[in-house]
């Protein structure tokens, strides 16, 4: 390793050193889920899929609540309604789990 | 040999040390975006953001009467143009927005909305270098006028209601797929029973 490029890795150390560790907030792609409400709570909601496959999404207060454009309330998720809910995974605590952005409300399937 | 060269000789093998493990570190890692930026970039960044204003500008007014035409256009502007990385509201919650370096500022808040009419024209115009914001201006009279029109919008942005957000939706740049998947998810809420299997599935959408 020439002086040179010594002197430009250890200018880079000092620049960047802060930025090394992983921000454990950092969120991926949104996801879509589509499925039949079975549980809903104040801070999350558990969805079943068409494939039998159950999703727990857990909700934040900035989460949209909507129903055909209409802007409704956490409290307006009730069980055996349809719904397509927007997620982002998060860390937290060292487990990912996903996040609700928005949950579009659809018929009742009972 | 003293004890303050001692200590002193003490201090600078330490710090040797340090930079050496870190040094290692960032060469076995590598540099990721997935991270916070340092504050030496963050203070980079915002030099940036404060070079791309030419100093005359910096003081403009907004030459764009705020109509409801003016409204209304720097709406369908904004959803079609920006919001793919700042989203609709502006919060810059969206996949891109989010990953980059620095992340997408949330326009909503002051850091944003205490910067002049001149400086949000200037920089849509110029963009910001070491950032993702790249520079919008074409050099023609409508390109300058969609500019300011753009400013009036972003005034707005910590006001908007559902209505104006569920409009911008409309204006969103989509592709096929995530046409297919809108109508997927239409008629799944709807309970149509032709649905395809509605599993989880990864989106790329842009708000």
């Amino acid at each position: 390793m020439t002086r040179r490029t010594t002197l430009q890795l250890l200018l880079l150390t000092v620049l960047v050193a802060p930025t090394n560790v992983p921000v454990l907030a950092h969120e991926g792609h949104d996801h879509t889920i589509l499925g039949t409400v079975t549980m809903a709570a104040t801070d999350h909601v558990m969805v079943k899929d068409k494939d039998g496959k159950d999703h727990t999404v857990y909700l934040k207060t900035d989460t949209k609540v909507v129903r055909q454009k209409q802007a409704l309330k956490v409290a307006d998720i009730k069980v055996d309604t349809r719904v397509a809910i927007t997620a982002v995974t998060e860390k937290a605590a060292g487990k990912e789990r996903m996040v609700a952005k928005s949950i579009e409300l659809g018929v009742a399937t009972k | 040999m003293s004890s303050l060269t001692r200590f002193l000789l003490l201090v600078m093998s330490v710090a040797i040390v340090g930079v050496v493990l870190t040094a290692y570190g960032l060469v076995s890692r590598g540099l990721s975006t997935r991270v916070a930026p340092s504050a030496v970039e963050r203070l980079a960044a915002r030099s940036m953001r404060y070079l791309a204003t030419p100093r005359a500008t910096r003081t403009q007014k907004n030459p764009v009467l705020l109509d409801k035409a003016a409204r209304r256009t720097g709406l369908e502007h904004f959803a079609d143009h920006c919001a793919v990385c700042h989203a609709n509201d502006g919060s810059g919650n969206t996949d891109i927005g989010r990953a980059f370096y620095p992340p997408a500022p949330d326009m909503r808040l002051p850091g944003t909305q205490s910067l002049s009419d001149g400086e949000l024209f200037a920089i849509i115009e110029n963009g910001i270098r070491l950032t993702g914001m790249p520079a919008w201006g074409t050099g023609t009279p409508e390109g300058v006028r969609d500019s300011w029109t753009l400013v009036h919008f972003i005034r707005r942005l910590p006001s908007l209601g559902p209505e104006e957000l569920a409009l911008m939706e409309t204006f969103n740049p989509r592709t096929p797929a995530q046409f297919r998947e809108e109508e997927d998810v239409r008629r799944f809420l709807a309970g149509e029973d032709a649905t395809p299997s509605p599993t989880s599935q990864s989106a790329h959408q842009s708000h």
